[in-house]
């Protein structure tokens, strides 16, 4: 009798099905009693592929190596130095298949630490070529070597950038960059697309967008965006500005229930980054 | 007379679901029921719930020294604190300057005002930058340092803004994690529920992050001793509406408590 009822509130709610992409889940199904002990799990897309080919972009075949590096604080100076011999000879090198995209200093959240960011076109095995040549290259082993020594600790994650940002590519300066990073609830990544497809634009009217992506390896359901701004304050008056346009609003409503944990950092680039 | 109530028990589930319906996602509507509610607003935080009347930032401090180093750390900090307090030139203000006692100890939290906002800020960064003693003071300090972070905050609307206050005290910083969304609802509760603890002025500031980690939110509060700070608390339970205040906001998850 329950299930009747629920079918009969069901259909005569009206609410919207907002066009959204073939593979999103469908509107609640109803089920019988034995499917009460599901309406108190969270529901999660059911999907028929991998994230990877369902949310980044099909025409290349891109992917990315993001790193944050906790420095000692009295060795930051010392391994800005290093990296910025180091970094942008690996990026100019024809023979390893990667390029710098942007290295930063985090300003404000976590300090003291340096963010680098790469792209490896031509995807795994490309990240795999880069990784043998390197590990005979004598200069990089010791890059590494003295590096350690200024370090407290590190991590990285690989991403795939998602098929409806822009491609992040080199600007000139000087801007600051905000990377506003994401924990998502596990099995809410396609939602969190589709509603930022439709909103990026909202988004990109000061080419403030520079690049969003969602990790693969390393912490998952971790979803970085990336932007850039002249200042603080631009970035304030373009974030509120967001808010008058129309559709802003849906998009938070719907995609703030989808985060576990959101944190923002903000960064000064280094004088060798291509992003400034 | 069963099917009567039951009828009615019925009417009173369907529309409190009509209603849950109406403020929740079209997606699952059953799902939103055990879901905590998000708000559903149109405008950012920083219009919705700081102070109007005044654009000032905040800027939260937390640096994790090395043990040795506490006291010297703490020496070259007071210093410095107070050349810039005071040095027109830099449009910012020292708020308070805090060792902790009890929480994650050898730690120093510092809360800087700036009165005219990011521009404000701006400016002191860039007047920083060329200094060379600051610079010197900064390679030094960075010796004592373990790690460090910070936070912008803005000021909640209605908090007193915090003011310098005469001695001896000790300060409370609690801190909370929200989850995300929840933000104006906590704004809304703690609005009305501010007075119960202005009574003794224990309430120094409230604060929501801007940039840092997001979704969280600093109570400061003034107390004479543990003791009092003691007895300050278990009155509030004394006054109407504070155990509802309570009971609404205790669903966001609290994090650490720094004494």
């Amino acid at each position: 009798m329950a299930s009747r009822v629920l079918q009969r509130v069901a259909t005569g709610l009206h609410w919207r099905r907002a066009g959204l992409q073939a593979n999103v889940p469908a509107a609640i199904t109803t089920r019988g009693f034995s499917g009460l002990k599901s309406l108190f799990v969270r529901k999660v897309d059911p999907r028929k592929d991998a994230h990877s080919h369902l949310l980044s972009k099909k025409e290349d075949n891109n992917l990315y190596k993001i790193q944050f590096h906790n420095v000692k604080p009295e060795c930051l100076d010392a391994y800005n130095e290093l990296c910025e011999e180091v970094l942008p000879s690996i990026h100019a090198d024809p023979e390893y298949p990667c390029e710098l995209v942007g290295t930063w200093n985090t300003w404000y959240g976590e300090q003291d630490q340096a963010v680098h960011l790469w792209r490896y076109r031509g995807g795994y095995p490309a990240l795999t070529e880069v990784m043998n040549k390197l590990r005979q290259n004598k200069g990089f082993m010791n890059y590494r070597d003295e590096r350690g020594k200024m370090l407290l600790s590190r991590r990285n994650q690989l991403l795939l950038e998602f098929s409806f940002w822009n491609e992040p590519v080199p600007r000139p300066g000087p801007n600051i960059y905000e990377l506003r990073s994401y924990q998502l609830r596990p099995g809410t990544m396609i939602e969190w697309g589709n509603y930022w497809a439709r909103a990026i634009e909202i988004r990109q009217q000061n080419q403030e967008a520079v690049g969003g992506f969602f990790s693969q390896i390393g912490s998952l359901y971790q979803v970085h965006h990336l932007w850039a701004y002249k200042d603080l304050q631009t970035r304030d008056k373009i974030r509120n500005a967001a808010w008058h346009r129309e559709g802003w609003d849906e998009v938070v409503y719907y995609t703030v229930p989808l985060i576990q944990h959101m944190e923002s950092r903000i960064m000064i680039p280094m004088k060798t980054s291509p992003l400034k | 007379m069963l099917m009567f109530f039951f009828a009615l028990l019925f009417a009173s589930f369907i529309s409190f679901l009509c209603r849950r319906f109406s403020e929740s996602s079209d997606k699952g509507w059953f799902r939103s029921l055990f879901v905590h509610k998000v708000d559903a607003r149109k405008d950012a935080h920083s219009n919705l719930l700081s102070k109007k009347e005044t654009s000032n930032l905040y800027k939260i401090q937390f640096h994790n020294v090395k043990p040795e180093c506490l006291d010297e750390y703490n020496n070259l900090e007071a210093e410095v604190q107070r050349r810039l307090h005071q040095d027109q030139d830099f449009p910012c203000e020292v708020v308070g300057s805090w060792n902790i006692w009890y929480g994650e100890q050898d730690q120093a939290v510092h809360l800087w005002r700036y009165r005219g906002g990011y521009p404000a800020l701006t400016d002191c960064l860039q007047k920083l930058r060329v200094n060379k003693e600051y610079l010197e003071f900064r390679k030094e300090r960075a010796k004592m340092l373990i790690s460090r972070q910070n936070q912008l905050l803005l000021e909640f609307s209605f908090w007193n803004e915090p003011l310098p206050r005469k001695g001896p005290n000790l300060y409370e910083l609690r801190t909370y994690n929200l989850k995300p969304g929840t933000m104006l609802e906590w704004g809304n509760r703690w609005a009305r529920a501010i007075k119960h603890r202005q009574e003794n002025n224990e309430a120094v500031g409230g604060f929501f992050s801007q940039i840092g980690d997001l979704y969280v939110v600093h109570h400061l509060w003034a107390y004479e001793s543990l003791q009092s700070r003691e007895e300050t608390r278990n009155s509030a339970w004394q006054k109407e509406g504070w155990d509802v205040n309570v009971y609404y906001t205790g669903k966001t998850s609290p994090a650490t408590i720094m004494l």
